[in-house]
């Protein structure tokens, strides 16, 4: 071994003294060929960890599911490793594991698929598991069944394996999970799913409150929601809220550390790269049903093409919500809150904004001075910005729209307040009016959108109104309406 | 540049933005942190990103600024590297990430991992995914600290040979 590569060794073993660090120090200075040839060392040594993670990562995601109490707290590695005790503890807690998972009491789990697993008729040591199903198949798209039938019942073990298509499943817990295909779920307790890949929605009522589902880098306990994840085929987890609070657990799976813990509310979304990084989802797109969301624009048809800001962050993690075609009575407003879009009482919903392709904006930049938002369009557009008629309109949106003269109106409702506040069909439990706005954008040319509040006012009456709408919470964030010009219908 | 797109960067870097880092600290969680800590920096000021330059020198920058400002922050006074040492890493792994040789490597480091002994996985478990120092592992083991470090070596080198014979059989690299 050459004393370069002691040194190198050394440095990739953690164990290097002072005085070989500051020589190897010498060498990366003298030495371009050895700089490269230590950067490919430390490159390879993190290939190998990814490749070691990976190679762990899902039989430590089901001896974490199944550890005495884990579930509702947040996971410390150190702790649980001091609970088995060490690796040969683990290694037995897997094949444990893979005994439960496997056991006949109940029959054989099963893979619930085209394909059954081999192995699930594998049988082991009989362990105590429950012989009640957890779930019930409740909905079934696919084109052919592939063994996943409507009102097949699921059992813990199994797992829901679809090459294509959808499901809806009901389990007992009191949550309704859509799985789009790919996909395989599997269900490790009533309470408890491994999302190994695919688009997984889930609605939990008030009795499925803790549910939760582990993907191969992250954890999502649901506290009382509407949420999505997906699991790609590089490993990334995706983690969308639509509505109420869940909890991330994320970070170091190893080396001691704890996970970290984020809560997300609605409107927020984030994703947990393989290689255990996160970053926010800035653009999710939505579709008619809750199951059909993705990570980006996917729709080809969509007239909207890109979204930006200035400030959304990993501290600040909302997302904007693309809507292709979605727009009419009863449309969410904002993807943060459950707001609607709805006609004023006696005034028909305009015909021109009926069926377009809309954003969801964020009501939480209602009060971001300075913003700057960037739509790009696929296709030469009227773009629609419904404007809260309470203020006074800011200079950049007057610079760039004319007022059409139409109003629209937004059914709202506030944290605390009791259910049913919001209405369904037109003019019903209307809150604010909005005024309409219009412009015209060419496809490919950025359109530069500001904050409501124009911090340049010179008028000390419209600062002061301006002030008072703000002081009384008494104000909205503005609507994103597109419609291409090939899609124009005559006033 | 708008967050998506440089999301997409940033997903196309983030394994060279790790290894960077990775040549500035000691231990993998350390630098899945700092990895973390950069992501937030890019992410939170995207507008200091002039996308008219290559994206992995700013976000080695990045790095370097968050690692040094941890190591100060924990009393690290002493840096790993000095200044100039770090600028020649950081054209060195650019330049190995612009050979873009990687999925085939990647992969055949899968198989060849798979192939190794049950005796060599463990000990690469306990370095790699416990992050366990070779000192720490032959106090688990009731082993000398020299054979563990003699070990480790010996593995690395044979999955580097065992990748490259891969790479030989398939005709080269890829891409």
């Amino acid at each position: 071994m050459s004393e370069f590569d002691r040194l190198v060794g050394s440095w990739l073993d953690g164990e290097i003294t002072p005085e070989d660090r500051a020589a190897l120090n010498q060498r990366l200075r003298d030495n371009p060929n050895e700089a490269r040839q230590f950067a490919e060392s430390v490159r390879f040594h993190y290939q190998l960890r990814q490749v070691i993670l990976d190679d762990a990562s899902i039989p430590r995601a089901l001896a974490d599911t199944l550890l005495p109490q884990q579930s509702e707290r947040p996971v410390h590695r150190r702790e649980w490793r001091t609970l088995i005790g060490g690796l040969a503890a683990l290694s037995l807690m897997i094949v444990l594991t893979a005994a439960f998972l496997l056991s006949p009491v109940r029959q054989e789990p099963q893979q619930i698929a085209s394909q059954p697993s081999e192995s699930a008729k594998t049988t082991a040591s009989p362990q105590p598991v429950a012989a009640d199903p957890v779930a019930v198949i409740e909905m079934s798209k696919l084109e052919t069944s592939h063994g996943v039938n409507v009102g097949k019942s699921i059992y813990i073990g199994d797992v829901v394996d679809i090459p294509e298509g959808s499901v809806r499943i009901r389990c007992f817990s009191g949550v309704t999970v859509q799985l789009a295909g790919p996909a395989k779920l599997q269900f490790v307790s009533p309470m408890k799913t491994i999302l190994i890949e695919g688009r997984l929605t889930a609605l939990v009522e008030e009795s499925g409150r803790g549910f939760s589902v582990v993907t191969p880098r992250a954890e999502v306990i649901d506290l009382g929601t509407e949420f999505g994840v997906n699991v790609n085929s590089e490993g990334d987890s995706d983690i969308v809220v639509f509505s109420g609070s869940i909890d991330l657990i994320h970070g170091a799976q190893t080396s001691g550390q704890p996970r970290k813990i984020q809560r997300l509310n609605i409107g927020e979304a984030m994703r947990v790269a393989s290689y255990g990084g996160v970053f926010p989802l800035t653009v999710i797109q939505k579709g008619r049903e809750p199951a059909e969301w993705s990570a980006e624009i996917t729709d080809p048809e969509c007239s909207i093409a890109k979204i930006s800001d200035n400030f959304i962050g990993p501290s600040k993690p909302l997302y904007f919500a693309v809507i292709s075609k979605g727009f009419g009575e009863d449309a969410q407003a904002y993807a943060d809150r459950d707001y609607e879009w709805n006609s004023l009482p006696d005034t028909p919903f305009p015909a021109y904004l009926e069926g377009a392709d809309y954003i969801q904006m964020l009501n939480a930049l209602k009060l971001v001075m300075n913003l700057k938002i960037q739509v790009e369009l696929r296709k030469d557009s009227d773009v629609y910005l419904l404007m809260d008629g309470r203020i006074p309109p800011p200079k950049w949106l007057l610079e760039t729209f004319e007022k059409t003269g139409d109003r629209i109106g937004m059914d709202e409702s506030w944290k605390g307040d009791p259910p049913g506040l919001i209405g369904t069909g037109p003019g019903v439990s209307i809150d604010t009016a909005f005024d309409i706005w219009k412009t015209s954008v060419s496809a490919g040319t950025p359109l530069t959108l500001g904050s409501i509040i124009d911090s340049s006012w010179e008028s000390p009456a419209i600062a002061e109104k301006t002030a008072k709408a703000i002081s009384l919470g008494s104000l909205s964030m503005y609507g994103i309406v597109v419609v291409p010009h090939s899609q124009k219908v005559d006033n | 540049m708008d967050s998506s797109e440089l999301a997409r960067e940033w997903s196309r870097s983030q394994n060279a933005i790790l290894s960077f880092i990775g040549s500035l600290v000691h231990d993998f969680a350390e630098a899945e942190e700092l990895l973390q800590e950069t992501a937030a920096q890019v992410f939170e000021h995207v507008h200091r990103y002039d996308s008219s330059r290559p994206f992995l020198p700013y976000a080695f920058g990045v790095a370097r600024n968050v690692v040094l400002l941890h190591q100060r922050k924990r009393g690290h006074h002493r840096v790993i590297f000095d200044q100039e040492a770090i600028e020649i890493l950081a054209v060195a792994f650019a330049d190995l990430e612009a050979e873009q040789p990687r999925e085939f490597e990647r992969k055949a480091l899968v198989n060849c991992y798979k192939k190794l002994p049950a005796q060599s996985k463990k000990l690469c478990r306990l370095r790699y995914e416990e992050d366990l120092s070779p000192g720490e592992i032959a106090r688990r083991m009731g082993a000398v600290p020299g054979s563990i470090r003699s070990s480790l070596s010996r593995i690395r080198d044979q999955l580097k040979i065992c990748i490259e014979q891969q790479l030989l059989k398939r005709g080269g690299r890829d891409e």
